[in-house]
């Protein structure tokens, strides 16, 4: 068990007492992954559907029953749910200007927002060219941190799917990069 | 494995990727497939980023949530309701307590002591509710149409005066059945129950042989008042026997000359306050009983 596994069980065991401290710690490790992973599914307001989720764990970590491991699928997996709950609520209502997801680079000089600007645009166009699950699994493992059993967890597929569909996301999004270099060339 | 999870064209590529190699990549290791570290690193600076604590969330954490500093409106409010409710709360303890010592001290009106003897405030001694004793009062008014009554001992402005004095003297000087100096008189002599005769003979000084010799001059009933410094005539208090300076006119105006024929102002009230408006030769004489009173308000 690695040393972050080990302060996210302490954090949680104290989270269950009531103690300020374990929310703190479990905000602090978890809500940048979070939102992270709303803001790769383009909700609408990825920062406020974080704090949602994080204060449903929050007030119902008294019925959690489990380590670190288990804590994060089940956090991935309430961000999950209600990320589709927010597709289908945007699904029913009118289009919406979407909202930039991402960080904020105010106060940085312009080239590096540009160069920012032009990094999400890349990976906003690498991500969209995969499916929904292979995306899913991709950005739960390179966002979230978590592992292959986790994501299994979070999407509700076997192991070996989930390592499947890793493996040619990541083929197709080389593909991609080779392909435009390929055109730069 | 559903037809989603693959798109057509993948089908028949070959998989570089073994599972270990995947996980390096994953992890940040670049291996062999630079390009793939460089999306992985791009992928996580470009979504991850910590939100800001909600409020709810704040307050799990015991942290105190942001919120908007107070603005000056609402802060000055603050001060100003605080200071009103101070002042509020101060005076109604002013009023408590002074209204708890009238009472104790008996000197308030029945009804507002028994109010506020029902309150618990004060002496609880007309807790029977019985009238208070007017011969034990001091200070009592009585509600009378006409007459105020006066600690026993004060002299009663009422004394020996019937109830409508001043009705009585409006409407002898409304009566023109007589006229001129006649008419006059009578008014004087209403309005100083009859002693305005008498009075003018006592009454020493200038002011009756003044009065003798305009009436002897122009044969009219023409009196003259000798006004003293200040307006104040000059008159004798029978009774007392010296001679004093009363003020004549309590207004500041100053009649120097009242003709005998037109002494009603008119303007009547009831009550005795009356009494000096019907001027009619009556500002000459120094009431006997009356002190300084006969002369005042004379024509207000």
């Amino acid at each position: 068990m690695s040393k972050t596994e080990e302060t996210l069980d302490v954090a949680i065991a104290q989270a269950r007492a009531g103690d300020p401290l374990g929310f703190e710690t479990l905000f602090r490790a978890l809500a940048g992954s979070v939102a992270g992973y709303l803001r790769a599914r383009s909700v609408a307001d990825p920062d406020g559907m974080t704090n949602d989720v994080l204060l449903r764990v929050f007030r119902s970590i008294g019925t959690f029953e489990g380590d670190g491991e288990g804590f994060r699928a089940w956090l991935f997996t309430i961000a999950r749910n209600a990320a589709l709950d927010d597709a289908r609520r945007r699904r029913r209502r009118p289009a919406e200007a979407p909202l930039s997801h991402g960080q904020e680079h105010s106060g940085g000089d312009a080239e590096t927002e540009v160069m920012a600007k032009l990094a999400h645009e890349r990976v906003d166009a690498l991500l969209g060219s995969l499916s929904p699950d292979q995306r899913d699994v991709l950005v739960l493992r390179i966002v979230g941190d978590l592992s292959i059993a986790q994501v299994a967890s979070v999407l509700g597929k076997s192991y070996e799917a989930v390592r499947a569909l890793q493996r040619r996301g990541l083929a197709s999004v080389l593909r991609k990069i080779s392909s435009q270099e390929a055109v730069r060339q | 494995m559903s037809a989603d999870d693959v798109y057509p064209t993948e089908m028949n590529e070959p998989h570089d990727f073994d599972d270990v190699a995947a996980d390096a990549l994953l992890s940040g290791d670049p291996g062999a497939l630079p390009q793939l570290a460089d999306f992985v690193g791009d992928v996580r600076v470009a979504y991850t980023s910590t939100p800001v604590a909600g409020a709810e969330i704040a307050a799990l954490m015991g942290l105190s949530p942001r919120m908007p500093a107070p603005s000056f409106v609402s802060r000055r409010f603050e001060r100003m309701r605080s200071s009103m409710l101070a002042k509020i709360g101060a005076a109604t303890a002013v009023v408590a307590a002074a209204t708890g010592g009238l009472a104790a001290a008996h000197a308030l009106p029945a009804p507002v002591e028994n109010a506020v003897s029902h309150l618990g405030i004060g002496a609880s001694s007309h807790a029977n509710h019985e009238p208070p004793s007017v011969e034990n009062s001091t200070t009592s008014t009585t509600v009378d149409s006409t007459a105020t009554t006066m600690p026993t001992d004060t002299t009663p402005t009422t004394a020996e005066r019937s109830d409508n004095h001043g009705g009585e003297v409006s409407a002898v000087a409304h009566d023109h059945s007589s006229e001129g100096c006649e008419h006059g008189a009578a008014v004087s002599n209403v309005a100083s129950d009859g002693r305005a005769g008498s009075d003018s003979d006592e009454a020493s000084g200038t002011g009756s042989e003044d009065a003798a010799e305009n009436e002897s001059q122009s044969g009219s009933c023409e009196t003259t008042t000798t006004l003293g410094d200040g307006g104040t005539a000059a008159t004798t208090d029978n009774n007392e026997g010296d001679t004093h300076q009363s003020d004549g006119n309590h207004d500041g105006m100053s009649p120097t000359t009242v003709p005998g024929g037109t002494t009603p102002t008119s303007e009547l009230r009831d009550g005795g306050g009356d009494h000096g408006s019907s001027n009619g030769g009556d500002a000459n004489s120094s009431g006997n009983d009356h002190g300084g009173t006969s002369g005042s308000g004379g024509g207000d």
